[in-house]
């Protein structure tokens, strides 16, 4: 009787639990490919216009996704506003109850917090339901996957700063010996996130010194994808930006002057992950999408176009630099833990003095 | 008993257009009262509050918001007015050879987007990137750049050299329609030109400089082309593009409440600003020549001036169009932006055209900006027409009101109304999906421009006598078919020109769509400014190269035929 009261409850207790939980347990990858061809043959993704490799790289990811699951998916890219603006509208339209602009969303932690803070995205089991895809690669367990990996760094132009002068730390871009070089015309990023990243490492207080002087050294704001204003000159030096490494590899592959320093050791790294939100209009294509941008072949893609890639996948090119040299990454655990314990009163003041020095 | 069911009818539907097009434009500006005393995102539950307006008062950067656009607003002015001044006098006032061209290529001007113009000055101007700049470096042997576009003034020059053709336009027709007697008088009893021009001639038609400075005043607090493209990197922050990032917000949620409060704010200044704006127009009339009254002014004679005067026509054509087109033209062949050189030379190819060419999703912005081309000058025109009989023509109470009202979207900011109408579509859209949808682009343009499709038609339907109207009322023709057959014939010259107008209008707006558009329903602006916000700026040259191509002869074409049909209308 006691085994039967106590099986009942577990059953009760789980069923519950399965209830609750918005995780599709039983979703299957060929219940999703069922769902998916059902859905039509369209699939709506919102992002900077030079993302995934731009249209060519777009192109080459839609025929092998296609090949890889039987569909005829159209994926229709759009450019839209930076990805906490898109991550801001889909948290708009899930509370307006309507779909979402954008069928999956790409971002880093900050973002993938601040959506699953606001429960707008959709909870997958990806690791469950992907055999290619690792409990590690869930950076935001069930909810967002690493896409890319982006050790955020300094990247300058050295026709215009010589590698002698240029900077080899955040610390050195407001040391006042050397910061006559770029004093007024350094492109410092208008995101808050990168500024209190460092304060993992260097504390409130030091950050808010940093931020002050290296505002008071800037002539202007550059988005994580406006590094082209560099290889132009029109900035000769950017403060931070995503990817730095990528950045460098890319252009220094067209023959372009670009140098990439990293800012911090272990470097602050942006894990950009992929993830579906609640609304989304073609919820099945989205999670197979999402899925299939994980595995070697897209992986490939990404790095032939704009030398991306996730350091988590075996053979990708950020696994192998990594690897071979020894370059220690900021854990995405103590980001992701930072952004949801931020909104304290004391980080919500943090972030909103940061705000307000960037302001200037 | 028939006759005056079927007049009532048409009444009905005239004044049902012409009201429902009222509400939406009384109701759009309620919206943005509404959701300043709002706080949260469409869908949250909110208590009504004054703290967006204490957190929009308390803080420091709106001041300095205000500041600059209130410097940018006066530079653009400042330079535009007084060239337009200048082309409208060379050209309605002197014996300056080839006026038709020089006509043909302002009003042209007018028709390339401004935000292209912006794309090409940085590629000019940038101090560090700039050819002029670096022309001038070279020539000079100077350390540093000598001018620099990345600064307001910059800005406000760049925005005041693409108003200029419009303040040409508004101030020519003034100019025209002076009294030339006066002009006459004064050649008569020896006063130099440039004393006539200054006592005589711009005092005349300074209504018409106040309607252009208000004008002007209008659209360049709302502009966001200029100040996208230029200000935005070098953290300056206007008007439009400050309320651009409190909806698309860099970090945490869209302040919808406060850009409700700068909203609500902008809408109380437009409507003092309208006051002398119209005692401005209420004025002109006393200074028009006498109708029927035909007597030409003789042209002032410029002698050898004439070259002066091309001179500065052609240098103003170099700096507004050929240089930052060329600009452009010159990134869209670089792999990476790079200063004009022989190295650069060698890596010049075509290889963005062919990638971006066919891109559908290209496509389907060039779709999408047709069918706006098409279907919002239709019920602009429309609706105007609606709105106007019922001004113009009928007796009914209130009909000033609904004048008013029709006008109140000229002085408002537009973007304002594009906030607006997400915000509310964002509301309805479990009930009505129309959030993301060409047709809120459609809605808000139509609701924007019926201020000027009334304007237009309000003085064509003036000149028609209501003699042939009460004729056919006489025989019981129904109001409809009267309007449809006697006036419509009539004032159709005045119906193409604002049909194309607003279609053209509909082809160059970015400030709008900008804070409309979604992937469904991208337009060829809101492409091209996704490229560049996003760094693509070689990819975001070459498509603005191939919009150009594409529709210039278009565009050419229908301003070819506006320009015929205003001749037209000017006459009848």
């Amino acid at each position: 009787m006691k085994i039967y009261k106590t099986s009942l409850l577990a059953l009760g207790l789980f069923s519950a639990l399965a209830g609750a939980a918005p995780v599709t347990a039983a979703e299957t990858s060929e219940q999703l490919v069922a769902g998916a061809k059902k859905e039509g043959d369209e699939i709506v993704f919102v992002a900077g216009a030079q993302t995934f490799g731009g249209r060519k790289g777009m192109g080459e990811i839609e025929a092998a996704f296609n090949k890889k699951f039987g569909l005829k998916a159209k994926i229709n890219f759009a450019a839209g506003p930076d990805m906490n603006a898109r991550a801001a509208r889909i948290i708009t339209e899930v509370k307006a109850g309507r779909k979402t602009s954008s069928d999956f969303y790409l971002g880093s932690q900050s973002h993938f917090a601040l959506l699953h803070k606001e429960n707008s995205l959709d909870t997958v089991s990806w690791s469950g339901i992907f055999p290619w895809i690792t409990k590690e690669m869930e950076i935001f367990p069930g909810q967002g996957v690493l896409v890319y990996t982006s050790p955020n760094g300094i990247i300058y132009n050295p026709n215009l700063i010589p590698k002698d002068k240029a900077p080899k730390s955040y610390i050195d871009l407001v040391d006042p010996r050397m910061s006559p070089a770029w004093a007024g015309k350094l492109a410092i990023p208008p995101y808050v996130a990168w500024l209190a990243e460092l304060s993992l490492v260097w504390g409130q207080e030091k950050v808010k010194e940093f931020a002050r002087k290296v505002v008071a050294l800037s002539a202007g704001r550059l988005r994580y994808n406006e590094e082209e204003r560099i290889v132009s000159g029109e900035f000769p030096i950017m403060a931070n930006i995503g990817g730095a490494l990528e950045h460098m590899w890319d252009w220094q592959g067209k023959g372009a002057p670009l140098v990439a320093v990293p800012g911090l050791t272990p470097m602050n790294t942006d894990y950009f992950q992929l993830g579906v939100p609640k609304n989304s209009a073609h919820p099945n294509l989205a999670k197979l999408f999402v899925a299939f941008m994980i595995s070697k072949e897209p992986q490939a893609i990404l790095q032939k176009h704009e030398s991306r890639s996730s350091h988590l996948v075996e053979g990708t090119l950020m696994a192998k630099y990594l690897r071979e040299n020894r370059v220690a990454l900021q854990e995405p655990k103590q980001s992701i833990d930072y952004y949801l314990q931020g909104e304290s009163a004391d980080g919500l003041k943090f972030k909103e003095d940061l705000a307000n020095i960037l302001k200037q | 008993m028939k006759n005056i069911a079927r007049l009532d009818g048409s009444k009905l539907l005239l004044g049902g257009v012409a009201g429902i097009s009222a509400l939406a434009i009384l109701g759009l500006l309620l919206t943005i009262a509404w959701m300043s005393l709002r706080t949260g995102v469409p869908g949250q539950s909110s208590s009504y509050t004054l703290a967006n307006y204490a957190s929009l008062l308390s803080d420091p950067y709106s001041y300095r918001v205000a500041v600059t656009t209130l410097i940018f607003a006066a530079i653009t002015i400042a330079v535009s007015v007084p060239l337009g001044f200048l082309f409208a006098w060379l050209i309605e006032r002197t014996d300056i050879p080839c006026k038709a061209l020089a006509m043909s290529l302002l009003s042209i001007g007018i028709l390339f987007p401004t935000f292209l113009k912006a794309m090409g000055w940085v590629f000019l101007l940038h101090p560090r990137i700039g050819v002029i700049n670096i022309f001038l470096m070279q020539l000079f042997g100077l350390k540093n750049a000598p001018l620099n576009i990345a600064t307001v003034p910059g800005i406000g020059f760049v925005e005041g050299l693409t108003l200029a053709p419009l303040a040409y336009v508004m101030i020519s027709a003034a100019l025209r329609s002076m009294n030339p007697a006066l002009v006459e008088a004064s050649s008569i009893h020896g006063v130099s030109q440039w004393r006539t021009l200054l006592r005589i001639e711009m005092p005349l038609v300074w209504p018409a400089l106040v309607s252009a400075i208000i004008w002007m005043f209008t659209v360049a607090i709302a502009a966001f082309d200029v100040p996208g493209v230029i200000g935005m990197a070098n953290n300056i922050f206007t008007f439009s593009t400050a309320l651009y990032f409190m909806v698309n917000p860099t970090e945490g949620l869209p302040r919808y409440g406060l850009s409700g409060a700068y909203g609500t704010i902008m809408v109380g200044l437009a409507l003092i600003l309208m006051l002398p704006y119209f005692a401005a127009l209420k004025q002109s009339h006393r200074y028009q020549i006498i109708s029927g009254k035909s007597y030409q002014s003789r042209p002032v004679e410029l002698g050898r001036g004439w070259m002066l005067g091309w001179g500065v026509l052609a240098v103003y054509f170099l700096l507004a169009f050929v240089l930052p087109l060329l600009a452009i033209f010159w990134v869209s062949l670089l792999p990476y932006v790079q200063a004009p050189s022989r190295q650069a030379l060698l890596v010049a190819s075509f290889e963005r055209y062919s990638s971006v060419a066919f891109d559908s999703a290209l496509l389907r912005a060039s779709w999408n900006t047709l069918l706006l081309m098409i279907i919002v000058p239709t019920f602009v025109v429309a609706i105007s027409t609606a709105v106007s009989w019922i001004v113009t023509r009928s007796r009914l109470r209130g009909r000033i009101i609904l004048d008013a009202i029709a006008f109140l979207p000229h002085p408002v900011p537009h973007l304002l109304f594009a906030l607006a109408i997400a915000y509310f579509a964002l509301l309805i859209s479990d009930v009505v999906p129309l959030y993301g949808t060409i047709y809120v682009l459609m809605a808000v343009y139509v609701v924007c421009w019926i201020s000027f499709g009334t304007r237009v038609l309000n003085s064509n339907m003036i000149q028609v006598h209501r003699e042939l109207e009460e004729a056919a009322q006489v025989g019981g023709v129904s109001i409809l078919r009267i309007l449809w057959k006697v006036i419509v014939p009539l004032i159709r010259p005045g119906l193409v020109y604002a049909w194309i107008w607003t279609s053209l209008s509909a082809y160059r707006e970015l400030t709008m769509a900008v804070f409309l558009a979604s992937p469904k329903s991208q337009v060829l602006s809101t492409y091209i400014w996704g490229e560049w916000h996003g760094g693509g700026l070689g990819d975001a040259a070459a498509i603005a190269v191939i919009m150009m191509a594409v529709m210039s002869p278009l565009v050419a074409s229908f301003w070819v035929y506006a320009r015929r049909q205003q001749h037209i209308a000017s006459s009848v």
